[in-house]
């Protein structure tokens, strides 16, 4: 029996816009990084610095290096890529989010479509076609007129369109699954 | 014939066969209490039996048992019956005018029951109607009804205790009282036919008692034609039949061969001035009438001539097919419906051979609307219907086989029509 869970896992590795998401994700958090760094070396702090004078010495000793608040030195920068790393970050989630509650509406409704396809097959068609023998018996007995004869032969065909019905919507809910996970998924995973 | 010594002496047999489940060590020669020594002619129930009895102390004791069993009307239709020891109806109860009769009644059904002596004239705490008359008879009790007979004629018993479904379920039987004084123009051969109507709905095995006029079967004794036995006579010899019904419908009783005369009713004989000549005499609901005739030879139907109560099992509600020429729509419906098969356009006779072929399966534990087979063909009869065969000779009392038409007595086919006969 499929589970929610593991088709989220496979829906991770193979829907296309969950893994859009996730590398939308991956890139703004890439681009955070690599400003982290870039800024980093324009801030303020205390550094052990080495300089070789024109007579070939070399001086080494502390160095202070001071960044005054009046001029922006990648503020603005790093909070828009935080801005957008949350933002792609919370798109991933919510799709991730969405595509669990389909998928768990999608196997809701494989599950009642697969029972209503085997109450039809195992039940409601078996019996309708024995009500239907039944009433040809006594049809042909003269028990029951053929108008009844055919009101229960309706009902066997009602049953059976009743069973392609939820067959098609059977078939579109499994669709509709392998849509949202991304890959084909084994009928038989199922049983 | 039988005569009085032989039945007495066989309804001991039968109770020291154990069917009377009284004290066995008081069982004797039973003679009639009131000192009557003249001889009768048994009733002959076909498809049943006579209650056996024992005297004691100047009693005729009998012992009815109220149960459920198995019942067949013809092979392919069995239910769960309720009646009297064992049948439906129950066992003829046979009696002379002046006894005194004790009768146990045994209740082993899941509810409580009576007896109600219908036609008899008794006191009134003996008349059996629950509530009313006593209290009613509870599952595992036995009650016992005591009265004399004072009459004679042909009666009936049957439940007044939750009565629809009791008697829907076939408990019924006749009693027969026979005059004290020997009858003028006695008869020969006395035969006892009750009358009912059920409701066996195809494939089921319980009598639907919430029908009130749609039935599946007519029946005499329970049993539906070709299950009911013929009655058989010779030749001259003088023949009563005594019919009850305790069915929902009045049946206008039909006897070919014959002018029989209507002797009788639950009033008993009626006098000779009074008999009249009829071939259909109306037997209506809780009545019973006697029909006598002298018996010519020939196997006579007797039947009753509602010709929907000689067919068994049959939709009332079918679209009339006659003339309607089926053949297009046939093929139609057959594709919508395997097994379909187009009947009645030019009749219903067909059907008989159809299913005498082995052509058409029916629901289960359903009789054919029609069956029987004569000497010449399928009868396509049923229900209410059975023969009168009467013979010059008998070879005893069992059916003699079919009637041969002794020549130049039976209708016969021509090849070509007078041309100057009027039409």
């Amino acid at each position: 029996m499929l589970q929610t869970s593991e088709l989220l896992q496979l829906a991770q590795q193979h829907q296309p816009a969950l893994l859009l998401t996730g590398r939308e994700t991956q890139r703004s958090q890439h681009e955070l990084a690599s400003a982290v760094r870039r800024i980093n070396l324009r801030q303020s702090g205390l550094e052990l610095m080495s300089e070789r004078e024109s007579s070939g010495e070399h001086q080494r000793g502390l160095a202070l290096s001071l960044t005054v608040p009046i001029f922006d030195n990648g503020d603005t920068e790093l909070s828009a890529l935080q801005g957008r790393v949350q933002l792609s970050l919370n798109h991933h989630q919510q799709r991730l989010q969405q595509t669990g509650a389909l998928i768990q509406n999608a196997l809701s409704d494989i599950q009642s479509y697969r029972q209503r396809i085997d109450l039809l097959t195992e039940n409601e068609i078996p019996r309708y076609q024995r009500m239907m023998q039944l009433s040809v018996q006594e049809y042909n007995f003269m028990l029951r007129g053929t108008f009844e004869l055919l009101t229960v032969a309706d009902r066997v065909l009602d049953a059976r369109l009743r069973h392609i019905d939820a067959t098609e919507h059977y078939w579109r809910a499994w669709t509709t699954l392998e849509n949202l996970v991304g890959t084909h998924i084994q009928e038989s995973d199922n049983d | 014939m039988i005569n009085r010594r032989q039945l007495l002496l066989g309804s001991a047999a039968s109770v020291l066969a154990g069917k009377l489940s009284l004290d066995e060590a008081s069982a004797q020669t039973p003679v009639t209490p009131s000192g009557n020594t003249q001889d009768y002619v048994p009733v002959i129930t076909p498809n049943g039996r006579t209650l056996p009895w024992r005297m004691r102390d100047g009693v005729k004791e009998f012992h009815l048992i109220a149960e459920e069993f198995d019942h067949e009307f013809a092979p392919g239709t069995r239910i769960k019956a309720w009646g009297y020891n064992g049948s439906t109806p129950g066992p003829t109860i046979e009696a002379v005018e002046g006894d005194r009769v004790r009768i146990y009644v045994t209740n082993k059904l899941g509810e409580p029951t009576t007896v109600h002596w219908h036609g008899l004239l008794l006191p009134f705490g003996m008349d059996g109607v629950a509530g009313l008359t006593q209290p009613s008879i509870k599952p595992g009790e036995t009650w016992v009804y005591e009265f004399p007979l004072i009459q004679h004629g042909t009666h009936m018993y049957h439940p007044h205790a939750d009565e629809m479904i009791q008697m829907a379920m076939g408990m019924m039987g006749m009693f027969i009282i026979h005059p004290r004084i020997a009858e003028a123009k006695p008869v020969t051969r006395d035969y006892a036919l009750l009358l009912h109507n059920w409701a066996i709905h195809p494939g089921t095995y319980r009598p639907d008692p919430s029908i009130m006029t749609e039935f599946d079967l007519w029946t005499i004794k329970s049993k539906v034609f070709p299950a009911i036995e013929s009655l058989v006579a010779q030749t001259g010899e003088r023949v009563r039949v005594r019919i009850g019904n305790l069915s929902m419908w009045n049946h206008p009783m039909h006897m070919h061969g014959v002018q029989f005369e209507v002797t009788g009713s639950d009033g008993g004989r009626w006098p000779e001035a009074q008999w009249r000549k009829e071939v259909t005499e109306i037997v209506g609901v809780g009545q019973t009438r006697d029909l006598e005739f002298i018996a010519v030879p020939g196997d006579w139907p007797i039947h009753c001539y509602m010709s929907h109560h000689t067919m068994n099992a049959m939709g009332h509600s079918l679209p009339n097919t006659i003339g309607v020429n089926q053949r297009q729509i046939a093929r139609r419906i057959a594709a919508l419906v395997p097994g379909y098969m187009p009947m009645g356009e030019h009749g219903m006779s067909d059907h008989q051979q159809h299913i005498d072929a082995g052509h058409i399966q029916g629901p289960e534990n359903t009789l054919p609307m029609m069956g029987g087979q004569g000497l010449f063909g399928p009868m396509e009869m049923g229900g209410m219907f059975t023969l009168i065969k009467v013979r010059d000779q008998l070879d005893g009392a069992s059916d003699p086989g079919w009637y041969q038409p002794p020549a130049g007595t039976q209708a016969y086919k021509v090849d070509v029509v007078p041309e100057d006969l009027p039409s």
